[in-house]
């Protein structure tokens, strides 16, 4: 019986020998990325406005002319892959530390059509969240269903970094690490800002856009988002916290080698809206001054606009958030 | 609740904690009731499914123990029978029957979305063998619904299997079970090398399999590469779900049937169904075959065969005949597409011709003065039979019977192995390259292999290793916790496993 008893101490001892190192492994090989920037600043308590959503709203909705215009302190948090679930976290994550005032959701209809996938991408946020009460939901409503490898072993999303496990290790005692610099998330093609906008730059030479936006089919709307956004609905109202969604301009090419698709995306989008009573501004197809639908005002087909066609989006976007305030 | 998740990880360490805390009269109670937790939360309104099945099932044994006229209880059973086979072939060859309707007729009838309840394949087949040994009076019906009701539900098995026979089960669920740190130390071992056939070997042969069958016209010279790695994902995700199974069910102190005996090691292709999904082929042989090959008409048939073939190929035909069917219902229980029947045509027409052909394969050996006990022939024969179970495969993995031929007919006559280059095997972050997966794969196989191997020649491996000391075992066992981890890739089919669509 005693042998027993120290046979199941010393398996209980490695089993949290491995899973502390497997801790430490997510830890050293997850490489340092602009998310745990922007968590960082959603930390402090000295903005109002958060703006959730996808790539599209990273590099389409700029928190200056936000501020210039209609005097909203934003982060944008956007980022690819976000899912319903991770734009959720965020804005429980805000609202714990400042006083949050509105949240632009933007939505992209092709998001809601692809399939969930855990991979490092869809990491991001989750890994940048401190431990604690809203990290463990998080893990609850995002990996609970997934495989228990996500959870229990983290860094095997990312185990390939343990070749440049020197560089991580040397990245996590660097300065840079330490006091959130974002010198290293700029580059030719894009500029990284403190606010969290990616400010895409227009290149010298326009090249071919090779890239197929992901069709829109509502039979194929996954599961959690719905609900997802019902929670976050409910989370703003329980705040008062002005909930605002935002579907940002695409290329006109994009949007009619799409259709009926695209229109019945809009038409999906509005109807979910408006069920819900979110306030909801489309601009996926909007002719307005201000907003270009030329694809030579974009990066790639998909809507990625480069940095000044976001800068007039923005504009316009602020002027019909002013009508809300 | 996929085998692999964290929420089933917490649902059956919470279910095994309870099962050894409360008293062991209840044990069999508290089975039934996580097994429609898990069943709820995976299916949802299908719930109703598996309750007609339960419920009618277990009256109709009751009817069939009460009723003495030969006739009624045969009505009794094939009403049953109808309808709950009748509910699995709507729900799973409905929309296959009107699309072949609609192409005959060039009509555009519309099909139906409807995803199939969990297990149906399964529980479906395990309760109806259940009936058919109450009508031929081999089991007594069970007096208690909810104890019959355990036996369709059981939560381990539910999923893809094994198919269970009531005289085996139903004394282990209702026995009291102790808490047995062997039993624990079986059932991780049983778990941890399932995850690892799964997520190591299953899953990284998953990529190349994919890409290949998915876009057979991109990779025509890779068809044979394909079709090997789908004889390693299939054996590691069909034999590793069952051994997580299996071990869950140890857990427990539950022994589920063998599904999986060194089925590659087979020297033909009867001898291969004896290994490969032990009980489906068991339960086809016990209620298909015998009951076809021991009909009145069969018999009749085989009179005519004897009178006019002579006595040993008259014997033989109705084997043969039997044979096919059996494995035309097999093929057709593997899925609603023309591609399952040319499946269950083409192992049935080998077992059945192969049994016809007996005499004429001793007189071969004969001549070629080849002995079944030589090791070179044994060899050959493996070999043998793995090559023609390869090319059923074909027929299995193919989007189409079209492109299965296609698929076969680039394997002699394109080969370009140069094209596994541009395959990527993993997602962003953990992919390995096309060396590093084939080697991962290659030495999985090969610990596999040697696994095998030992069991073949009667080595009882789970045993073998319980000998050694605890700290080789604490040792093996972490290795075998993270393994998956280091090496295993993400799995590229929701929900996990491939006969979880079953």
């Amino acid at each position: 019986m005693h042998s027993s008893k120290l046979r199941i101490a010393l398996c209980a001892i490695v089993l949290a020998g491995i899973l502390a190192l497997s801790a430490f492994m997510s830890w050293l090989l997850f490489p340092y990325l602009e998310m745990r920037h922007t968590v960082h600043v959603m930390g402090q308590p000295n903005y109002d406005t958060l703006i959730v959503g996808t790539s599209h709203g990273k590099a389409a909705i700029d928190p200056i002319i936000l501020n210039n215009d209609c005097g909203m302190q934003a982060i944008n948090a956007c980022l690819g892959n976000e899912r319903m679930v991770d734009s959720y976290y965020l804005v429980c994550y805000a609202e714990q530390h400042t006083d949050l005032k509105y949240v632009i959701l933007e939505v992209d209809p092709s998001y809601w059509v692809l399939p969930a996938q855990v991979n490092p991408d869809s990491l991001r946020i989750y890994h940048e969240i401190p431990a604690g009460s809203l990290k463990l939901q998080y893990a609850v409503d995002k990996l609970l269903k997934e495989d228990s490898r996500n959870i229990l072993f983290e860094w095997y999303l990312y185990r390939n970094q343990i070749f440049n496990i020197k560089d991580r290790w040397e990245e996590k005692q660097s300065d840079a690490y330490k006091n959130y610099d974002i010198t290293q998330f700029s580059n030719a093609v894009q500029i990284y800002r403190s606010d969290g906008f990616m400010s895409i730059n227009r290149p010298e030479t326009e090249p071919e856009k090779t890239d197929e936006p992901i069709e829109w089919n509502p039979d194929n709307v996954e599961n959690d988002i719905l609900p997802m956004l019902d929670r976050l609905q409910r989370f703003c109202e329980k705040k008062g916290i002005i909930l605002i969604a935002v579907t940002t301009p695409i290329p006109e090419t994009t949007y009619e080698k799409g259709l009926p698709m695209t229109a019945d995306s809009e038409a999906y989008m509005k109807a979910r809206m408006d069920e819900r009573g979110i306030t909801y501004f489309n601009y996926m197809h909007a002719v307005r001054e201000g907003i270009s639908l030329d694809l030579d005002d974009y990066s790639d087909n998909d809507g990625h606009m480069y940095w000044d066609t976001a800068r007039d989006f923005t504009g316009v976007l602020a002027q019909d958030l002013k009508s809300i305030q | 609740m996929g085998l692999n998740s964290v929420i089933f990880l917490i649902f059956v360490i919470l279910s095994v904690l309870i099962y050894y805390m409360i008293p062991k009269k209840s044990q069999w109670g508290w089975l039934l009731i996580v097994s429609y937790i898990y069943y709820l939360s995976n299916a949802g309104w299908a719930l109703v499914f598996i309750v007609t099945t339960t419920v009618t099932t277990w009256y109709a044994g009751l009817m069939l123990e009460r009723e003495q006229s030969d006739s009624r209880r045969r009505l009794i059973t094939a009403v049953t029978l109808l309808l709950n086979f009748g509910i699995l072939a709507v729900l799973k060859y409905t929309n296959f029957a009107v699309g072949n309707i609609s192409s005959l007729f060039h009509l555009n009838l519309p099909t139906f979305k409807w995803v199939l309840p969990l297990g149906i394949s399964f529980y479906t087949f395990q309760s109806m063998g259940y009936l058919l040994d109450v009508c031929w009076r081999r089991q007594q019906a069970e007096k208690n619904l909810l104890h019959f009701a355990l036996f369709v539900s059981f939560f381990p098995q539910i999923m893809q299997g094994p198919i269970g026979r009531y005289e085996r089960l139903a004394h282990q669920f209702f026995e009291e079970h102790r808490f047995d740190i062997r039993n624990m130390e079986r059932g991780m071992q049983l778990i941890f090398w399932g995850l690892f056939k799964k997520m190591v070997l299953a899953d990284t042969a998953a990529y190349y399999v994919n890409a290949i069958f998915d876009d057979p016209e991109r990779y025509p010279g890779l068809s044979i590469f394909a079709i090997l790695a789908y004889s390693i994902h299939l054996y590691g995700d069909f034999s590793g779900g069952i051994d997580v199974i299996s071990g869950i069910a140890v857990l427990f102190g539950i022994e589920l049937d063998k599904n999986f005996r060194q089925p590659y090691f087979a020297v033909n292709l009867t001898d291969f169904w004896h290994r490969w999904h032990i009980t489906l082929g068991s339960w086809m042989k016990d209620y298909v075959f015998y009951p076809i090959f021991l009909s009145g008409w069969m018999g009749s048939f085989g009179k005519w065969c004897r009178k006019k073939f002579g006595r040993k190929t008259g014997r033989t035909i109705p084997i043969a005949i039997a044979n096919v069917m059996v494995f035309l219902i097999v093929g057709v229980w593997h899925g609603a597409a023309w591609q399952y029947i040319a499946y269950g045509l083409y192992n049935g027409l080998i077992i059945g011709v192969s049994g016809l052909l007996v005499p004429q394969f001793r007189d071969w050996k004969k001549k070629l003065h080849i002995r079944d006990d030589s090791t070179r022939w044994h060899v050959f024969c493996v070999l043998r039979t793995f090559f023609i179970v390869n090319i059923s495969w074909f027929f299995d993995r193919a989007l189409s019977l079209k492109m299965a031929f296609v698929m076969m007919k680039n394997a002699v006559t394109c080969f370009t192995p140069a094209e596994i280059l541009t395959i990527t095997v993993g997602q962003s972050g953990s992919a390995f390259s096309t060396p590093v997966a084939i080697g991962v794969l290659l030495v999985g196989c090969l610990i596999v292999f040697a696994v095998s191997m030992l069991c073949e020649r009667g080595v009882n491996v789970a045993e073998e290793i319980m000998r050694r000391p605890f700290a080789f075992r604490l040792a093996l066992y972490a290795i075998m916790l993270i393994l998956p981890a280091v090496l295993g890739q993400p799995p590229l089919s929701e929900g996990g496993f491939i006969y979880a669509q079953f």
